[in-house]
This record gives C-alpha cells, sequence and structure tokens, in this order.
C-alpha cells in the first residue's frame, strides 16, 4: 500500500520528467533533420552526427520511457549478454571479410550493384573468371563453390551473380 | 546474491484465472528475479528483437560498405539530387512515434495512481498515432510504388523495404495489443487491478522498442 502511495505522490514528478524527455527527443529530431539540410561535403562527417544523435534519442527512450534507468540486476544481466551478443553479430561481416573464405566476400555485393544500375562497376564480377583462369583447375573450382557459399549468406542478387562467376570456370574444366 | 528458491503455496497464486493452467507471478514480482515473470519475458523478447532488427542493420552496412559511394549515391537519390525518400514524411512519422511513445508511458502512469478513465484517454492517443504513422507510412509506401520503385530495383529499395517493412509489421502488432487493452482486454482492471497494469507495462515496453528502432531507421534510411 505505502508503494501505491508514493507512486501517487511522485506522479508529477514522474510526468514532468516524461514531458522533459519529450522535448528533448523533439529538439533532437529537429536537430537530426536540420544537420541533413547542412549538406555537409564529408558523408563520414554526416553518418556521424546522424547516429550519434540517434544514440542519444534510443539512450533517453530506454533510459526513461523503458525505466532501464532503475531496473532490476536481472534485466541489466539480460541485456548485457544482448550487447555482447550484438558485438559479435557487427563483426561477423568484418571477420568474413578477413578470413580465408575471403577474396571473394566484397565481389558478389559489388557485382549485384552493378547489375541493378546497369553500370560498369562490378570490379569483382572481373576479378573471379581471371582467377578462375589462371589458378590451377581445382583451386579454380573451390573458388567457384566459395562464391556459391558466400553468396547464399548474402542476398539473391549476391547468389545469381556467384552463379554467373562461376559459369566461365567450368568451361575451363 | 542467490536468493532462495521460492517456495509457491496454492495461496499465493492467482486464482481467478478460471482455467487449469496458472502463470504464476503475473502481477507480483518474483521473489528471486525481482520483477515479474511477463516483465522478464518480454525483455527476453526485446533483446532477440534486437538481434533481428541488429542482423538487417549489419547487412545494410555490408550492402553499403561493399559498394561505390557514387553508386550508392544514385541509388538512393533522384536524378535531380534530391533524396529519393522523403524526408518530411518521414519526420512527421518521427514525431507520431515519439508523441505516442509518451502518451504510452503516461498510460501506464495513470494506472500507477489508479486513474482509469485517464489511462484510456493516454492508451487510445496511442493507439490513434500508431495509425496516424501507418497512413503516413501507406502513401510513402504508395509514391514509390507509382514511381515503379520495388525491393527488386536495386540494393538500396531492397533494404529500405525489408526495414521498414519489419518495422511496420511490428507497429501494426503493437497496435493490435494496445487496441486489445483500449477495449475487450480492459474488462481485467476491474477484476485484477495490479496484472492488467503490468500487462500496460509490458505492452508499453514493446511500443517503446518499436519507437526505438525507428529512432535508428530514421536517419539511417533517410538521411545517411
Amino acid at each position: 500500500m505505502t508503494e501505491t502511495h508514493a507512486h501517487m505522490h511522485d506522479f508529477e514528478h514522474h510526468k514532468n520528467l516524461y514531458i522533459k524527455i519529450f522535448a528533448a527527443l523533439m529538439g533532437l529530431t529537429v536537430l537530426t533533420v536540420g544537420a541533413k539540410y547542412l549538406n555537409i561535403p564529408i558523408v563520414s562527417v554526416t553518418i556521424f552526427i546522424a547516429v550519434l544523435i540517434a544514440a542519444i534519442k534510443a539512450s533517453l527512450v530506454a533510459l526513461f520511457f523503458m525505466h532501464l534507468s532503475a531496473e532490476r540486476k536481472i534485466i541489466y544481466v539480460m541485456l548485457i549478454l544482448m550487447v555482447l551478443c550484438v558485438i559479435g553479430l557487427f563483426l561477423l561481416p568484418t571477420a568474413m571479410q578477413h578470413g580465408p573464405i575471403t577474396g571473394t566476400t566484397a565481389s558478389p555485393l559489388s557485382v549485384a550493384g552493378s547489375r541493378a544500375n546497369g553500370a560498369g562497376h562490378g570490379r569483382g564480377g572481373e576479378e573471379a573468371p581471371l582467377a578462375a583462369g589462371t589458378t590451377p583447375a581445382d583451386s579454380a573450382a573451390e573458388a567457384g563453390a566459395h562464391q556459391l557459399e558466400s553468396g547464399a549468406a548474402d542476398t539473391g542478387a549476391a547468389a545469381a551473380a556467384a552463379s554467373t562467376t562461376e559459369t566461365p570456370s567450368k568451361e575451363n574444366h | 546474491m542467490v536468493a532462495p528458491a521460492p517456495s509457491v503455496t496454492p495461496a499465493t497464486l492467482p486464482t481467478s484465472c478460471g482455467s487449469d493452467v496458472v502463470i504464476q507471478y503475473v502481477d507480483k514480482p518474483r521473489p528471486d528475479t525481482g520483477v515479474t515473470n511477463a516483465k522478464l519475458g518480454i525483455w527476453l523478447f526485446l533483446a532477440s528483437e534486437v538481434m533481428l532488427f541488429g542482423a538487417l542493420f549489419s547487412t545494410y552496412i555490408v550492402i553499403r560498405s561493399g559498394m561505390p559511394a557514387d553508386l550508392w549515391h544514385s541509388f538512393n537519390h533522384n536524378a535531380d539530387g534530391s533524396t529519393l525518400l522523403s524526408i518530411p514524411m518521414a519526420t512527421l512519422n518521427t514525431v507520431f512515434l515519439i508523441t505516442s511513445s509518451i502518451t504510452m508511458v503516461m498510460a501506464w502512469a495513470e494506472l500507477m495512481r489508479k486513474d482509469f478513465s485517464r489511462h484510456r484517454l493516454y492508451l487510445g492517443a496511442t493507439v490513434l498515432l500508431g495509425c496516424c504513422f501507418l497512413v503516413v507510412k501507406y502513401f510513402e509506401y504508395g509514391a514509390k510504388f507509382e514511381h515503379h520503385l520495388y525491393p527488386s530495383t536495386n540494393n538500396f529499395l531492397a533494404i529500405y523495404f525489408t526495414m521498414t517493412g519489419l518495422h511496420v509489421i511490428h507497429v501494426i502488432g503493437g497496435l493490435l495489443v494496445n487496441a486489445y487493452f483500449l477495449f475487450p482486454g480492459a474488462k481485467m482492471w476491474m477484476t485484477e487491478p495490479d496484472r492488467f497494469t503490468g500487462r500496460i507495462e509490458v505492452s508499453g515496453l514493446y511500443w517503446h522498442f518499436v519507437d526505438l528502432v525507428w529512432i535508428f531507421l530514421f536517419p539511417v534510411l533517410y538521411l545517411m
């Protein structure tokens, strides 16, 4: 009962806090849209500002609307585990790009891009058949298999790109 | 810090469920976790949701970084240099979702001080603002389809439709749950007020998460 009483007492305090957070979120929205219309020539600066403001807004929502500023220990433990998993998830593509599978990981994406655009940006697409022509037959087949593997992990378009680069290596056999 | 396993006696179980299966700790915190089972459950669910959306954000990064910058620019800009997506529409939707987040938290706060009529007012506003979001999204998608811009058009539109589409499905899900609590589900307030308050809190946590995802989607897809 005392808890309910305390809540009633705190109501006005909480309401004022929520309104302040709301005002801050609105202000940050104006700021992030305003930053866009500044047309900063350096893309990385634009990205940094946008992500920074988004992170601040997300923190405000999580801390105050979702009450993470005063939550039980078990929720924090769970969220820490989640953050570790997210970090792993985001490092995965980077790890793949420098791992033994690669050399070909980057290419299906740019091939898929150029395919959609119709322009000749597909540097990876030219590389792969070249490699197939100059290396021994077994490693060429291996490269083709890796292409397929990475294609399966990526989009359908990437898979299609991988299969087109595989065709010339088959002809070399 | 390990609390002894709670001994559950029939007296501590909610009795008004009207069913043989009794879910425990729906209105009172479980002694060892300190939270209700519903709250623990929604946080576990939201953690899995972060992984789901995280995978898509990761996909976005891989697609964008694996593509020449000028090509990416050609995908999300019109021929005259303006952005392909409508920033005013997305800003309006941001305002709708942020506002709905504060009405949602107020709906819960009003229940905490036992003001049911004001709670309904705020929850109704939350549902209404969610609907406004969907209406804007409908026009936004419609304009894209009208110009023959589909997920298959290019990689930018593919990831745009995938991410916003998944988010819209989440908005619809949250709307349905809140609409349920606004009308048929509100009956529980008369019989089990603490449990109903817990439900609104859990529904609110989900709704704030949907807002939180949009907070990242908006700059990533529209402003970068």
